[in-house]
């Protein structure tokens, strides 16, 4: 045998010992919280284990299983040997089924689409449970643990394929969500929302924990129901991750508090009230799994649907580069062609060099749209990313001032019309001084140019005036055309998506300027504004800290 | 900027998957004196690399997504053969995120987003291998 099979030989008998162990463990506290008939209770835990490892970890780690239940079976006190193998059969092959029927189903243990629930729940926590109620009522029969009485058996299959059911219900899914390793899901953990996940678990606990303490006489306590905000909050906000844990937590209290004769379900016979507890909190599970389901689908649609836009805008740039480059040759070949004529450049090429100057206009309006359309991608899955750096902000604003002169100048055919901004260092002390803070030197640009642009475009041909001020903590540009302005109603409409201002005849656009720049503004720890009288212009103000940022949190679902 | 007496021809290698990029960039650079040979992949552009008919390129243009052997892959055989390693890597690049992107520590490498004018392209490449503006 070669040393890498014996390695791989003892990593597997070390998990199906670890498995085993835990089967024995969770299967004394499912046996300690409620017996009925002695070796039958109404939640057995291992069997949600047995189902998630063996689907998670591979069909061969069954011995795990069978040793693990024939050891609990075998432990149980007045359960005859051949009972207790019988009993482990039943157990083995349940999980074995299980986690086959899921495998085969092409099962989804992150439980992100309502369909993998519903195949959870037939295919495991009905169907492969009922092959342990049977063998292993059988078995207590034949070894003369439970009567052989009429009805007795049937109560007895029933009592255990419900206990089972549970264990794949709860147990199954908090294993299988959390220990999935998921391709979408890496990315998306934070402290903050881990954070958020653990309080909103406490708020549940406690609640529970209201609802199922009180003594079963005390009628005006809480409802069970009143746990229903809280479950479907949890699965709306974090997902299938929050809806398993929930409902865990749910059924953990729950299950402690009535086998104590507490809480609603607490009175009159044990039995009878697991059985009613045992309704609610497969109510609750499986109303609470869909909703998770539910939501884990919307977001991973919707992340699809960016990831298309970001895979089209990219491969937008593709055919552009090759364009831009033959387009700017054809340029060059008509200087040159005119530099040869010497003196009298012909007409011809002059025409043609304007038709090059409107293609490579068209070029360029096409390069920024797929770059608008890749940052709202990007914003809409949480993926801007900023690489700060310390940045002069006066410096970007003069350098972008100057790149937009410049454009303005080219196209009013070199003869150079007043230059349109000043801009304006508040303050005392030299006008020249640097304003520097860390910033996004990429991103901060765009939002300046943005700015500046729009300031031209709909500033009515009137001087645009910039003026940069800081206080302790933060720098504000303003940005202040002498346009029509902005009317009230229009001011906060304008930074939403798809949303342009109201100019009749004016500049054509996307409406997702000033929603890119109010989104990059924002992951600086920063604001942006307008005020505005109309006919009188408007006033764009951002403000930036100048202290470095906080980090974002980022959604778990 | 042609009538200075021509210089040596600095060579350089494109590596482009993409047919009209690539035969858009050897022809500027070649327009512009450079003595360029190009490759469709990184498998190709090493192969060339190990028999080199005009010396070894002064200057790398690298696309990342390519068939066959990639950008990253292409750069990691790069930096492990010391002769290779010392050249220059321009990445030419459409993708959006490459300022986290990995990169072998041993190679110099910079990035030249696509679409890019010919301006940019010609200023970088020039500063790159040092060439006479």
């Amino acid at each position: 045998m070669s040393a890498l099979a014996r390695t791989q030989l003892g990593r597997r008998a070390v998990e199906m010992v670890v498995l085993a162990a835990t089967y024995i463990l969770l299967a004394r506290l499912g046996l300690s919280l409620a017996t009925v008939e002695r070796s039958v209770t109404l939640v057995w835990p291992p069997s949600g284990l047995a189902l998630a490892a063996l689907f998670l970890f591979g069909l061969r780690l069954w011995p795990g299983v069978a040793v693990g239940a024939l050891l609990v079976n075998a432990l149980t006190p007045g359960v005859p040997w051949p009972t207790a193998v019988g009993m482990a059969l039943g157990n083995t092959a349940e999980a074995v089924l299980g986690a086959g029927l899921l495998r085969w189903s092409r099962f989804d243990p992150g439980l992100r689409r309502p369909r993998d629930v519903v195949k959870l729940v037939i295919l495991a926590a009905s169907i492969s449970t009922a092959a342990s109620a049977v063998i292993g009522s059988l078995s207590l029969q034949l070894g003369g643990v439970v009567a052989n009485a009429p009805g007795v058996l049937g109560n007895v299959m029933r009592v255990w394929w419900l206990g089972d059911l549970m264990g794949d219900l709860i147990f199954a899914p908090l294993l299988l969500v959390w220990l999935s390793r998921d391709g979408r899901e890496t990315r998306l953990g934070s402290w903050a929302e881990g954070g958020v996940l653990l309080l909103l678990l406490a708020f549940i606990f406690a609640m529970a924990a209201v609802v199922f303490h009180r003594p079963a006489s005390f009628v005006f306590g809480a409802q069970p129901y009143a746990i229903f905000p809280l479950l479907i909050w949890a699965a709306l906000r974090f997902g299938p991750r929050g809806s398993v844990a929930a409902n865990f937590v749910v059924s953990v209290v729950s299950v402690w508090a009535t086998v104590r004769a507490l809480g609603p379900f607490g009175p009159p016979s044990l039995g009878d009230s697991l059985q009613l507890l045992q309704m609610f909190v497969a109510t609750v599970a499986l109303t609470s799994l869909i909703l998770g389901a539910t939501a884990a689908a919307r977001v991973d649609a919707m992340r699809a649907r960016e990831d298309f836009i970001s895979v089209a805008a990219h491969e937008i740039r593709t055919p552009l580069t090759a364009l831009q480059l033959q387009v700017q040759r054809l340029r060059r070949a008509v200087t040159r062609d005119d530099r040869a004529a010497g003196d009298q450049p012909s007409s011809r090429n002059g025409e043609t060099a304007a038709m090059i100057d409107l293609a490579e206009r068209q070029i360029v309006k096409m390069t920024n749209l797929a770059e608008v359309l890749l940052d709202l991608a990007r914003l809409r899955t949480g993926d801007l990313r900023l690489s700060t750096s310390p940045t002069d902000l006066v410096a970007l604003l003069r350098e972008c001032a100057e790149s937009l002169e410049g454009a303005r100048r080219l196209s009013a055919g070199g003869a150079g019309p007043a230059p349109v901004f000043d801009i304006r260092v508040a303050g005392p002390d030299d006008s020249r001084s640097p304003i520097i803070g860390r910033w996004d030197r990429t991103r901060l640009q765009q939002v300046l140019a943005n700015l500046l642009g729009n300031a031209v475009k709909y500033g009515a041909g009137q001087p645009v005036m910039v003026t940069v001020s800081t206080t302790s903590d933060t720098a504000t540009v303003d940005i202040q055309d002498r346009g029509p302005g902005i009317a009230a109603q229009d001011q906060e409409r304008i930074f939403r998506r798809y949303e342009r201002g109201v100019v009749t005849g004016g500049p054509p656009g996307f409406g997702l300027g000033l929603h890119i720049a109010r989104e990059i503004v924002s992951a600086h720890g920063g604001t942006i504004s307008v005020s505005s009288t109309p006919g009188n212009g408007a006033t764009f103000s951002v403000s930036l800290p100048l202290l470095p940022l906080r980090k974002r949190t980022r959604r778990l679902i | 900027m042609t009538d200075a007496a021509a210089p040596p021809r600095i060579p350089l290698l494109v590596v482009e998957d993409d047919e009209d990029i690539r035969s858009s960039l050897v022809q500027v650079l070649e327009e512009e004196g450079f003595a360029v040979s190009s490759a469709p992949n990184g498998r190709v552009a090493l192969d060339a690399l190990g028999a080199p008919e005009r010396g070894l390129p002064r200057l790398i243009l690298l696309d990342l997504m390519m068939p066959v052997l990639d950008g990253r892959g292409f750069m990691d055989e790069q930096a492990r053969l010391p002769d290779l390693a010392r050249i220059p890597v321009l990445i030419l690049s459409a993708s959006g995120t490459l300022e986290s992107m990995e990169r072998p520590a041993n190679l110099t490498t910079s990035v030249l987003k696509k679409p890019f004018t010919l301006e940019r392209l010609l200023t970088t490449v020039r500063t790159l291998c040092g060439a006479p503006g």
